[in-house]
């Protein structure tokens, strides 16, 4: 189950740099022949490129720190000991677009799978 | 983590606005402090910052408060003789505060909070734009 999720994490690799994905994830699934490079590129980035298992574990736990970091704001805030009222909106806000970021490479990363899983023969 | 460079630099600016605007109140609040002619005047306060490298491709990365410069102790001696601080001369000591300058000051420190506010909510929107995208 997991090997063909792991030849789709390859085309995802900057993952667990969340924010590169945007940037090569696009022209790996445009353009097969990019996939090296993207795979390269990768490599060089971050030496703890997986599976895709891995890659998104990493990516999760970024977020997840991001969560902390928002709640630990929150209570801040709820308690009056916040310093910037922006310093927590900038955590929330950071908190919400990592995650969602790392749903939607999921999501696409699944939806690959299901693609290749259905197709005829 | 480098993704989120736009909106921590705007942080900081904002940060930046919120301690002046700090040292501003405090200069308001304390503007009529009068005090003894052999005492110190209050001193007006006026953040020092200094600006940010290490930003993503050469740029820089905002901007932060590295201390706070003090008026003039001096102040101004004002004759007040009926003011239980004064002294035989009838002369009593009060800080050298510009109102308009203060006033001038906030308004320019509203107005930084404000854009660099806008400016998160514009790289927020941004980020948004992008996770937007079909693949």
């Amino acid at each position: 189950m997991t090997a063909p999720i792991g030849a789709i994490g390859a085309a995802f690799p900057p993952l667990g740099a969340v924010g590169a994905a945007g940037a090569t994830a696009g022209t790996a699934a445009t353009t097969p022949a990019t996939g090296a490079v993207a795979a390269a590129n990768a490599a060089a980035a971050q030496s703890a490129s997986g599976s895709f298992g891995q890659v998104l574990g990493n990516a999760l736990s970024g977020v997840q720190n991001l969560q902390t970091n928002a709640d630990h704001l929150a209570v801040q805030a709820a308690t009056g000991n916040l310093n910037s009222v922006t310093n927590y909106m900038v955590a929330a806000n950071q908190a919400d677009v990592a995650t969602q970021l790392t749903v939607a490479v999921r999501n696409n990363a699944v939806q690959a799978f299901q693609q290749i899983m259905n197709m005829q023969v | 983590m480098s993704m989120f460079d736009a909106i921590n630099t705007a942080n900081t600016g904002v940060d930046m606005s919120q301690t002046w605007m700090n040292a501003i109140s405090n200069n308001l609040a304390n503007m009529n402090d009068a005090t003894r002619t052999s005492q110190k005047a209050y001193q007006a306060e006026f953040p020092v910052v200094t600006a940010l490298g290490g930003g993503q491709n050469g740029t820089g990365s905002g901007v932060a408060v590295t201390g706070v410069a003090h008026g003039s102790a001096a102040g101004i001696t004002v004759y007040d003789p009926s003011s239980p601080l004064a002294d035989a001369k009838g002369m009593v000591r009060e800080p050298n505060v510009d109102l308009a300058q203060q006033m001038t000051d906030l308004i320019m420190a509203q107005r930084t909070y404000q854009a660099n506010v806008n400016a998160i909510s514009t790289a927020e929107q941004t980020y948004q734009d992008g996770l937007g995208l079909k693949p």
